[in-house]
């Protein structure tokens, strides 16, 4: 092990770096990791990035049974799914965050509504009220709209259970409770912008990167009532209320070193070219100070002199 | 051709004969292959799914460790059962001690709330010593703070939560009185509650229950240091142990005539839901202690008899035994997967109990009966898989059962009449060259694949009839009327033309009177729907019935998946009645009956059995169909008959959810359950419906026909 884990970086040095990676996971992430996949070609044209991208709940049993040492997540592992890995890999998985990305809710263009609270939000997709304890909503005048809007039924749309969009909005914005069983479970965060966009009386959740001219971003209010956008400078400061990472996970086992393949990847993943990437996809990307600390927990050189400086 | 005049050379015809038993054999190995991989699949499916309903198991070490001296008094102990806290504040291991927490009291009472929130010691001199925890979990001893619980007497008994930006804890002292200490990462309060108890446990967001006799109260306490009684409720013996289960909103009470009973909070959090529901007792023995577990909400029972049971919050007892012979426990540990129980014994002993109940959420009555889950107030159906950890495992199959039937049997209504109309046409009425011509242009739909059909469906038809419901209601009513009524007027009309004139112009005629008809409809419904129903069909359907319209429902997946299912059953339907031998039409139809009279009384009820067949072969079809479902429905989970409402069906929560499930656990256990169910009814329906096919071809054989 150790003689391989030594050799294998000089045979890289020696030799361009060829070969497949393959990664399971969020399809929130999926776009991402075709770009960052693409542009990993550019930089070693004998390497190929997989990228299988059916939702977060995906990548911890593939890592787990070792179908992958990459997995892409929208949301951080739970107890039980880190436990079955430690159970099976014998060590704790290292979670990398790669960007930062909002639960966006959003409604057909034609709405005319701007803003929620997280405790309408609660009222529009729970079952429960374990956050707050406002009454249902089945009406969008009971969002304050007026005119024929005010009898119109709302159709409400989310993400399949396997999405970690799902298991966070259900974690944050309904405070753990229930999904009502009417909203609308879609295999993946465009059929979910695709099927707003379509209808008028639709409301919907998924991640950043999807807007489309058919749907209107939602503001949500933080604590004092006022509205926020989920724009770049909002993420970045949490005032934004459903803010996440998302993480690339790896099966990597305390005190070794990436294999050349994987550090390849992370490489141009946390450099200012990966991140660029990621704000063209419409995420925001890692503050510097968070990208310094991914990087030094892989074991990668720093980036360049200001980087470091301001991460010390 | 002519018989060759000699017989082959023998070579030729030994090879001939060898290659004809090879031809045997590899057919004979394929229709067992086939066979074997069929049953295969069975047994797959079965054994994936038994260990399900395998009985739980806890397991008693029968040869505890013997701790030393000192572990006698142990008021707390680690994890790992190495480590543990003494009366007079001592943290040792077996080889002796490890530190001290400097302080002349002792330590009575101990609580834990994981491995994110301090350990708080309960002292004699009324204090609290709270450990905290560094970010890998670990206790951090030398830095623990002291603050003061009760000014007079000693605390008697601790309960500690994860609260709002921090923790919440209550206590007890020895005069039953109690108060307690909300800390929000600023401050930390004091809530003193005027309430007399002899047992407390603390629930989600500062609820706080409390016991003395026969009484229960329930609290709320606020994080500015506020708190009010929120209900009171008489239990039917006295209360001798109390625990909230995992998540908080769950209450077990057991009581000295061993009863064991869950409360539960109602969904406002301001008191309990209506009815208490009871556990299968132990026995008739006080409970002595209740241990909530962290997974599953499962938790142990411990009785004065020493006996012992392990119990789920909804599916109730899942083990009873004997807890080893001892004092009852002082310090008990649990570990994070709520696996291993160990707990230290007046004696100083250690005993170690390994629970292996992986499945115990799972029940017949979970599955199949309606439960009251947390937050909410009535009895429900529902399937969600956990996504977050924390939940209360909500798996019943139920609205998947349902959702599988409905849309099925929608489906059905569709393409029945359609599908056997077309075959009867074709059968009886057709000549021989036109039906061989249409049957497999109609048998050629069967090749579209289902995900293109979802796709379209879901895509641009079911947005389409959202904006134009009514118009295609229309449709379903103005095309079949419409088709009988041009039928009748052809026959009218044409009666003299019906002789130069080939039947399949009929077809043709038909077409332009019913596109006509299907524009009148969709271009007249608005006017139609701006007069009798206020302009708004679906708001006139809600204010009249209470029916919701959902975009992705049920009218949309009967349409898709009838157009899927049409090609099999008319196909089948219609082999059954050209089946039907000749002579007994040609007979009928000599004997003066009309054609209608002859298809009616003669050749329907001779091909009966073929074309129940055929619908049966069509459900099977529609019970397994995965990708038109998921498209096209949202995957709602409902439990509603309404055509206009959603649903979830068996194979399409397969393909959403089988990616994510861990192998081997609960949810993918279920998931193969769901499985096993389909194939066992599309096993039985198919076999019924080859059955009957079988028979008939006999019977046709006897009537002289030839099929």
């Amino acid at each position: 092990m150790t003689l391989g884990a030594l050799l294998l970086p000089m045979m890289a040095m020696a030799a361009p770096l060829s070969g497949t990676l393959g990664s399971v996971g969020s399809d929130t992430l999926g776009g991402l990791m075709t770009q960052w996949g693409e542009r990993l070609s550019a930089r070693h044209p004998e390497v190929r990035l997989q990228v299988q991208a059916s939702g977060s709940g995906t990548a911890p049993p593939a890592l787990a049974e070792g179908v992958t040492r990459i997995g892409a997540m929208s949301r951080p592992m739970t107890e039980a799914e880190r436990a079955d890995f430690i159970a099976r890999q014998g060590h704790p998985p290292v979670a990398v965050p790669v960007a930062l990305d909002a639960l966006t809710l959003f409604v057909h263009r034609d709405n005319p509504l701007t803003s929620l609270t997280l405790a309408q939000v609660e009222a529009l997709f729970a079952d429960t009220r374990f956050c707050d304890q406002a009454p249902a909503i089945r009406r969008w005048g009971a969002l304050g709209l007026d005119g024929d809007w005010a009898s119109r039924p709302v159709a409400r749309f989310g993400r399949n259970t396997a999405s970690g969009s799902h298991a966070l909005f259900k974690r944050e914005a309904l405070c753990g409770g229930n999904f009502r069983r009417d909203v609308n479970e879609l295999p993946g965060s465009s059929a979910v912008v695709a099927a707003v966009g379509r209808s008028r009386e639709a409301i919907g959740y998924a991640g950043l990167g999807y807007p489309t001219a058919m749907v209107k971003i939602l503001a949500l209010r933080d604590d004092q009532g006022t509205p926020r956008l989920p724009t770049h400078d909002n993420v970045v400061s949490g005032r934004y209320p459903l803010t996440r990472p998302l993480y690339i996970y790896v099966n990597l086992a305390p005190g070794e070193s990436l294999p050349p393949l994987e550090r390849a990847f992370f490489d141009l993943v946390l450099s200012p070219e990966g991140q660029a990437v990621v704000a063209r996809q419409g995420f925001v990307s890692l503050p510097e100070s968070r990208l310094a600390t991914a990087r030094r927990a892989l074991r990668l050189p720093p980036l360049a002199d200001v980087t470091q400086s301001s991460s010390n | 051709m002519t018989e060759p005049s000699t017989a082959p050379p023998r070579s030729n015809r030994r090879l001939r004969q060898r290659l004809d038993r090879l031809a045997t054999g590899v057919i004979a190995a394929s229709g067992i292959g086939v066979v074997v991989a069929v049953l295969a699949i069975g047994v797959y499916l079965m054994l994936a799914v038994l260990p399900l309903f395998d009985d739980a198991e806890v397991n008693v070490d029968a040869a505890p460790s013997a701790a030393d001296e000192g572990a006698i008094h142990a008021v707390w102990l680690a994890e790992d059962g190495r480590r543990w806290l003494t009366r007079d504040g001592q943290l040792r291991d077996a080889e002796g001690e490890v530190a001290t927490l400097a302080t002349s009291a002792t330590i009575a009472a101990v609580a834990e709330a994981g491995d994110r929130q301090p350990l708080a010691l309960g002292l004699s001199n009324g204090e609290v010593r709270l450990v905290p925890r560094d970010d890998r979990g670990r206790l951090r001893w030398a830095q623990a703070s002291t603050m003061r619980l009760f000014e007079a007497r000693g605390v008697a008994a601790l309960t500690l939560r994860h609260a709002a930006q921090g923790w919440v804890l209550a206590g007890r002292d020895s005069q039953g009185e109690v108060a307690a200490l909300w800390h929000t990462g600023e401050a930390t309060r004091r809530i003193a509650v005027p309430e007399t108890a002899e047992h407390i446990a603390l629930g989600h967001a500062g609820r706080l229950a409390m016991t003395q006799g026969t009484q229960l109260t329930l609290w709320e306490l606020s994080p500015d240091g506020g708190g009010k009684a929120l209900a009171r409720t008489d239990t039917q013996a006295p209360t001798t142990a109390l625990s909230f289960l995992q998540g908080g909103r769950t209450l077990i009470v057991g009581d000295a005539g061993g009863g064991l009973h869950r409360w539960r909070l109602s969904p406002d959090d301001a008191g309990w839901q209506a009815a208490e529901t009871s556990y299968t007792a132990l026995g008739d023995s006080a409970i002595r202690r209740l241990i909530a577990l962290p997974r599953q909400r499962l938790w142990l029972a411990l009785d004065d008899s020493g006996r012992l049971g392990l119990y789920q919050s909804l599916s109730g007892q899942r083990w009873q035994g004997q807890a080893p012979e001892t004092t009852p426990p002082t310090a008990v540990s649990i570990n994070a997967q709520g696996t291993q129980v160990m707990w230290l014994d007046e004696a100083g002993t250690l005993q170690r109990l390994s629970i292996e109940a992986p499945h115990a959420a799972v029940s017949p009555a979970t599955l199949w009966m309606p439960q009251v889950y947390e937050g909410h107030s009535d009895a429900e159906w529902r399937w969600a898989a956990a996504v977050t950890g924390d939940e209360e495992p909500q798996y019943s199959l139920v609205p998947l059962a349902w959702g599988t039937l409905k849309a099925a049997a929608w489906a059905m209504v569709f393409a029945v009449p359609l599908a056997l109309g077309a075959a009867v046409h074709s059968a009886c009425y057709m000549s021989r060259r036109q039906r061989a011509r249409l049957k497999p242009a109609i048998e050629l739909m069967e090749a579209l694949p289902g995900v293109v059909i979802g796709f379209v469906a879901g895509l641009f038809v079911a947005p389409f009839v959202e904006r134009h419901l009514a118009g295609t209601l229309a449709l379903f009513v103005c095309v079949p009327l419409g088709s009988v009524a041009c039928g009748w007027l052809w026959r009218m009309l044409s009666r003299r033309w019906e002789l130069h004139l080939p039947p399949i112009s009929a077809g043709i005629g038909l077409m332009v009177p019913l596109a006509l008809l299907c524009w009148a409809a969709l271009s007249l419904s608005p006017w139609l729907e701006a007069w009798w129903f206020g302009g708004d069909l679906r708001a006139w359907m809600h204010q009249q019935w209470g029916w919701d319209y959902a975009q992705r429902n049920a009218l949309i997946v009967g349409m898709a998946m009838g157009l899927a299912i049409i090609p099999t059953l008319y196909s089948l339907a219609e082999e059954a009645l050209s089946g039907v031998p000749r002579p007994l039409a040609e007979g009928s139809l000599a004997l003066g009956a009309t054609r209608a009279q002859t298809l009616w009384r003669v050749q329907l009820p001779a091909a009966a059995p073929g074309i129940l067949s055929a619908v049966m072969i069509g459900a099977g079809r529609a019970v397994g169909e995965t990708m038109i479902v998921l498209m096209v429905t949202g995957n709602t989970p409902l439990m509603s008959p309404s055509l206009f409402e959603g649903l979830r069906s068996l194979a399409a929560n397969l393909a959403i959810e089988l990616p994510e499930a861990a192998v081997g656990g609960t949810h993918y256990r279920l998931l193969l359950l769901g499985a096993l169910l389909l194939f066992v009814f599309t096993f039985v329906v198919n076999t019924l419906a080859e059955m009957v096919r079988w028979r008939l071809k006999r019977r046709y054989r006897r009537y002289g026909g030839d099929a």
